[in-house]
């Protein structure tokens, strides 16, 4: 019998260890396609009514958005991160309710740190039922490599993944090519013919990280799609796979605040 | 190569990621490299890939995980070349 970590530098689970994860995300995904429609709707009314916020070329966001998710191949959205909302405003950038119900495979998954939602019992229920696999930054190797296993079971079945590739809210409010971490490239190594989807996600006003937007914010949302490819293995994969999403996400900064200035001339 | 040396290109190639500088002038094998040399630990690859470039060797990802102090370091490096 083949073992799941074949070929991989994952630590090594027991089927059985597997199966109990396997089954527990199975509870999770139903009680939270479930809730999707109710929680969706007050999450989307909050924001459009009483934040006010609004999304430039909305229909084409959510026309991208629903072409780059609607393939066979695992998809990773490579986000860049400014707010603690972003996962948030992102799902509510990128469809409506009703297409998310009926396509919840492509309401995307996030890997939060638990330190930020571990503290009240309602920030830990959003969070369970807002499809979320907690991560304690601190745990252990076996933790980190549990919670890996988990998200490629996930994108293997069709499930979307949103991973912040800075690793936290880049305190410069650009993308930090100084402090570049490797996780993305990590997990891009471990899933074969990922589609990395890198997502520069940025409102008007945003001047430096913050808990949230400012009321009123008007959000641009831009997409670039490709399939990350390496000749090395290891270490050096990860890192060259991640300066890939990085340099890709740069990229589009450099663009977004080119359109910015030319549309204030 | 004896440790002598090993040690002077390992401090070497940790001296660009340290922020503890009056860490780095008592260096010794024991120094933690994330902790006493307060190193990014996002870093650590790079510090991996570097040693990696300049010994010739190949260290893989478990091994890379051990490397916690510049002793660890030392260790590994001896072991392979």
């Amino acid at each position: 019998m083949k073992k799941e970590t074949d070929n991989s530098s994952l630590t090594s689970f027991s089927k059985k260890e597997l199966k109990k994860e396997y089954r527990s995300l199975a509870v999770q995904i139903f009680l939270g396609w479930l809730f999707t429609v109710p929680l969706g709707y007050v999450i989307n009314f909050i924001f459009r009514f009483i934040l006010k916020y609004k999304l430039r070329n909305s229909k084409e966001v959510k026309a991208a958005y629903k072409k780059l998710v609607t393939t066979k191949d695992p998809v990773l959205l490579c986000t860049n991160h400014l707010t603690m909302m972003d996962s948030n405003i992102f799902i509510w950038a990128a469809a409506k309710m009703p297409f998310y119900a009926a396509h919840y495979k492509k309401l995307t998954w996030n890997i939060p740190a638990v330190e930020n939602f571990k503290n009240t019992i309602t920030r830990r229920l959003i969070t369970y039922l807002g499809k979320c696999i907690p991560v304690d930054r601190a745990g252990s190797k076996k933790h980190h490599d549990m919670v890996l296993h988990k998200t490629i079971y996930l994108m293997k079945k069709g499930h979307v993944f949103t991973y912040f590739p800075e690793g936290g809210r880049s305190r410069t409010a650009r993308i930090d090519m100084d402090n570049i971490r490797y996780g993305v490239g990590k997990l891009i190594s471990e899933v074969p013919n990922l589609k990395a989807v890198c997502v520069y996600m940025r409102g008007d006003a945003q001047e430096g990280y913050s808990e949230l937007p400012i009321k009123g914010e008007t959000f641009t949302v831009k997409f670039q799609e490709f399939y990350p490819k390496t000749k090395h293995t290891g270490l050096r994969a990860h890192r060259d796979l991640s300066l890939q999403i990085m340099e890709t996400l740069k990229k589009m900064e450099d663009e977004y605040f080119r359109e910015k200035t030319g549309n204030r001339e | 190569m004896n440790e002598q040396e090993i040690f002077d290109k390992v401090v070497k190639i940790l001296e660009p990621y340290v922020r503890n500088q009056d860490a780095l002038k008592e260096i010794k094998k024991e120094t933690n490299i994330v902790t006493d040399l307060q190193v990014n630990s996002s870093r650590l690859v790079d510090i991996i890939l570097a040693m990696e470039d300049e010994f010739d060797i190949e260290i893989a990802d478990d091994e890379a995980d051990k490397v916690e102090s510049v002793g660890a370091a030392i260790e590994l490096i001896t072991a392979k070349i």
